[in-house]
């Protein structure tokens, strides 16, 4: 049994005067500690597809099964974790109590919480500010507080809309590599969004390449192992990169004429 | 290296200066004005270029204080005031921010409500006046009511602004960590919408003063507002030209008041 099942979920924008396709019959499974990323131009509905897997909108047809229940139910959300292009910290709370929302939301706070949150900012490099508020920290450290607020919960499925995006390249590529480590560490699944295909290929097992208007699955591909047993900033410089690149790249710019 | 170093300190020491005197020159012309105004109309008055009997004169108002201030009825007058005005405006405050939260809980219900609102916040809500004081009956309660309902829909109006103006991504974090609507207002809406809740108290300390003032032209028998009254029925314009300055030191000082509550609340 996978972790994740989509199954053949469809979603439609309406407005007025008529409906629009934002996905059209997209399944795929994903198994514990895999790594997915979702490709695609803009306007392809990957943010809806993660929205539907993350269980906040519910898809026009089809469902999503998280370890054998339905995303829709209420209680599966605290099963996922959830991060987006910035790091969306609260600016009125301190770094700690930014990263103990989902405990304090889930009414699972106590002592050991607390201890975790420490634990948590010393894995993401942080230690020592929890006591400072967003504003005083980098873009780097906000989007890796940003991450421990996500992992403290124990999420079983990782969801990550852009979340590099809006960082600078060499910050970029730290974080990616950081957050690989931090995956594989502790085989946790991941559902990437993104449209820079380097990106997808050096995090990825598999990148599924969608079709926009509507969002459909155009093409998998599968990355080769030699690429994922090393950190996605030594995969940039490997020889099989560029070959995979120039496929993917051709696949995609074909799609952009749509 | 040295001589740098000591050029840099005698530059930095040049700013500081030219600040400190920018700042005198700010402050005495800030006096200056108060003191040329006050010697004009005390000399206008005595020369007669201006009627005294109109617009009275600083000397005979200071003469007032004096008399008012030691037979302690300006204390009396000033609490009657000053007390309406905070109830009239902390009740219009948060009656405006509750309601707010009504409207931003329920779409429907807002959608609703909005030409209500239209209206009432386009009308003269002193124009209410009289209604107010045939309900509430001529008392302070009225005059409190009339502090607060001026400024409760343009309060709503604006907090319910805020309140759907956040990063609806904020909202998203939230509802993907499993947060009810309770919570993402809790967590979300309200502490984002705290600058703008600061910033509409500031505008109602003005407006609660407005209708405190008009409440008690209308019915009262104490407070500034219904001496301005008197002084103008008895023709005692001294009178009122000092309830005048009375009331603006005193909503001068409510404002301030309302700014170092901002700097306190409002860090990050």
């Amino acid at each position: 049994m996978p972790l994740l099942s989509v199954n053949q979920v469809s979603h439609h924008y309406y407005s007025k005067k008529d409906y629009t396709k934002a996905l059209e019959n997209i399944s795929f499974t994903l198994e514990q500690g895999e790594f997915i990323s979702i490709l695609g131009p803009s306007g392809c509905g990957k943010t809806t597809l993660l929205s539907i897997v993350a269980g906040l909108i519910n898809p026009t047809r089809g469902e999503i099964i998280l370890d054998e229940v339905s995303a829709a139910e209420p209680g599966n959300k605290a099963h996922m974790g959830y991060m987006l292009q910035q790091d969306y910290l609260f600016p009125w709370k301190t770094i700690k109590e930014n990263i103990m929302l989902g405990p304090k939301i889930n009414k699972t706070i106590d002592n050991s919480i607390k201890e975790r949150a420490d634990q948590m900012l010393e894995e993401v490099g942080l230690q020592g500010i929890g006591d400072s508020y967003p504003d005083e920290l980098s873009g780097g450290m906000r989007q890796r507080a940003a991450l421990a607020r996500t992992l403290i919960t124990e999420p079983k499925l990782l969801l990550l809309d852009e979340p590099f995006s809006a960082l600078d390249f060499q910050t970029k590529l730290r974080l990616e590599d950081f957050v690989s480590q931090l995956l594989k560490q502790y085989n946790k699944a991941a559902l990437l969004v993104t449209h820079d295909i380097s990106e997808a290929i050096v995090m990825s097992d598999r990148i599924i390449l969608l079709k926009p208007r509507p969002g459909e699955i155009k093409q998998v591909f599968r990355m080769p192992p030699e690429l994922r047993k090393i950190s996605p900033f030594q995969a940039r410089q490997h020889p099989s990169f560029q070959a995979i690149f120039d496929e993917v790249w051709k696949e995609m710019s074909a799609l952009e004429k749509y | 290296m040295k001589n740098t170093e000591s050029a840099n300190r005698e530059l930095h020491k040049a700013y500081v200066r030219k600040l400190k005197v920018e700042q005198r020159w700010i402050r005495f012309w800030q006096i200056s004005i108060f003191m040329i105004f006050f010697s004009f109309w005390e000399l206008a008055s005595r020369l007669k270029w201006i009627d005294p009997l109109l617009f009275s004169a600083p000397s005979k108002i200071y003469k007032l204080f004096i008399a008012k201030a030691s037979d302690g009825s300006l204390w009396m007058h000033i609490n009657v005031t000053l007390f309406e005005t905070v109830a009239g405006f902390i009740i219009g405050t948060f009656a405006g921010i509750l309601l707010a939260a009504m409207l931003w809980w329920s779409t429907r219900f807002s959608k609703i409500i909005d030409p209500y609102l239209v209206i009432l916040n386009a009308m003269p809500k002193v124009a209410l006046g009289p209604i107010i004081i045939v309900a509430l009956g001529p008392g302070y309660i009225s005059i409190i009511a009339m502090g607060a309902i001026i400024s409760i829909i343009i309060t709503t109006l604006v907090v319910y602004n805020a309140f759907q103006e956040i990063d609806s991504n904020y909202i998203k974090v939230l509802q993907s960590m499993g947060a009810s609507k309770r919570v993402c207002f809790k967590e979300a809406i309200f502490p984002a919408s705290f600058p703008t809740m600061i910033s509409s108290l500031k505008v109602n300390v003005g407006l609660s003063w407005v209708g405190v003032i008009v409440g008690e032209f209308l019915v009262s028998k104490q407070g500034l507002g219904y001496l301005i009254i008197y002084g103008f029925q008895v023709f005692d314009f001294t009178l009122v030209l000092f309830s005048l300055l009375v009331i603006a030191f005193f909503a001068a000082i409510m404002y301030q008041l309302v700014e170092k509550l901002e700097k306190k609340l409002i860090k990050h």
